[in-house]
């Protein structure tokens, strides 16, 4: 009888409060929607690891090794980057890069909006993070949950927990972060100016040579970059080539969700109390929010310096969806447009730009590993 | 760069420096290609229209 509840000894404080949390991002994922393919296996497997000697991870009892089926899913799905890998095929099936290659400009802005990336590794330094984590750290401004934990994990970071979990929460809150940023840059006039759409069309040929080519072009710049780019073009290229209809419509549904399934269950191994409830995983929390402030910062601020320089304006706002979040960032500038002008609609133009930061995110991260892994 | 020790201001602030000035330039690369692409998959009738180029 005894034998049953021996185990309550084991209960720590810290374990029931990230059971708190894990319960937290279930409640999140059901009653607010906020990404709840990932949250919600995020906080089962918060809950499920800290449960004193889960056999969930691999744990030593009287010396012997036990290996937990978390920790195999770890090893054989993120320590080597496959998942989040396999999730950029669906998530480049899902993209439509269209309004981007009828206004190839507008690359330009996914490019500044990645700026937030760059600023925040300067900031993680500042506070005494390690290169490797604070690279880690910065990558949440790329707005883009594969390409955080491939880098990350890359990088052998120690902190892949919270960093996953901060990318994908700030993602979600988007339409919360951006608009007061966007607001305190920019004055009513610049938020009203109309951008007109031309609506061009793109030839087949057009879209099926532009992930080929952009997978080319990453490569060679930041090789480093290749297998995300790739994995992410490769899926775009299912989508496009006109013939993987079926194929394109398993990449987008069955395959990302399964993956992201997966991946918010093994990402939940390194959520365990003891390495998880420190004061270093506050300040990633508030230095990935401060990414993704830069990133809306940067964007803007780009489109206001364009605008010196143009003769035909650009209104400012879309380089906040230069981010990577996709279609968050582009809905967020398409509708405070609307409450500004109710004529104005710049979804297409938002959309643009936010597809460009898909790609410059991915570049990004490759570009930060190129430059600092020698 | 040593990974696990703390960088130097110096060293991230020139990170950030090269870090976007690569990603720009990888940015107008992939913008001359669409450019590109745009002008030879055109239709033979929108290319005679506009100037009968590429």
């Amino acid at each position: 009888m005894e034998a049953i509840f021996t185990n309550f000894s084991n209960l720590t404080w810290q374990q029931v409060v990230m059971w708190a949390i894990g319960g937290i991002l279930i409640y999140l994922a059901i009653k607010k929607d906020m990404e709840p393919s990932l949250l919600l296996p995020m906080g089962f497997g918060a809950i499920l690891v800290n449960i004193p000697m889960s056999g969930a991870i691999t744990q030593v009892i009287e010396g012997a090794k036990e290996i937990g089926v978390l920790n195999v899913l770890f090893d054989g799905g993120i320590a080597n980057e496959l998942f989040p890998l396999l999730l950029f095929i669906g998530i480049g099936a899902m993209i439509d890069f269209e309004p981007l290659l009828t206004n190839p400009k507008l690359m330009l802005f996914g490019a500044a909006a990645q700026f937030g990336i760059f600023a925040t590794l300067v900031a993680s330094s500042l506070l005494g993070f390690p290169l490797k984590d604070a690279a880690s750290i910065a990558i949440i401004g790329a707005a883009d949950g594969p390409t955080s934990i491939f880098v990350a994990n890359y990088l052998h970071s120690n902190y892949l927990g919270p960093i996953i979990i901060a990318a994908y929460s700030y993602m979600a809150l988007v339409p919360i972060v951006q608009p007061p940023i966007i607001k305190l840059l920019t004055t009513k006039k610049e938020r009203r100016i109309r951008m007109e759409y031309t609506g061009s069309s793109v030839s087949p040929a057009t879209k099926i040579l532009f992930p080929i080519i952009v997978t080319v072009i990453a490569g060679i710049f930041a090789p480093r970059s290749v297998a995300l780019v790739g994995f992410l073009m490769f899926g775009n290229l299912i989508r496009e080539c006109g013939v993987l209809g079926s194929l394109s419509d398993t990449a987008q549904k069955v395959l990302a969700n399964l993956i992201t399934l997966l991946l918010g269950l093994t990402v939940a191994a390194n959520m365990q109390a003891a390495s998880f409830l420190t004061l270093r995983t506050l300040m990633i929390l508030a230095l990935g929010l401060c990414a993704f402030i830069f990133d809306t910062a940067g964007g803007v601020v780009f489109g206001k310096v364009i605008n010196l320089f143009v003769k035909k304006k650009v209104n400012p706002m879309i380089g906040a969806a230069g981010i990577s979040a996709f279609p968050m960032a582009s809905r967020v500038v398409h509708k405070m447009g609307l409450a500004e002008d109710s004529q104005n609609h710049l979804l297409m133009h938002a959309a643009g730009a936010n597809v460009a930061g898909q790609i410059a995110s991915v570049i990004a991260g490759g570009v930060l590993l190129n430059l600092i892994v020698k | 760069m040593n990974l696990d020790a703390v960088a130097p201001l110096s060293d991230t602030l020139s990170v950030l420096g090269l870090g976007m000035l690569g990603i720009f330039i990888v940015t107008v690369a992939i913008i001359l290609t669409i450019v590109l692409l745009n002008l030879i998959t055109a239709p033979v009738k929108k290319r005679k229209r506009s100037g009968g180029r590429a």
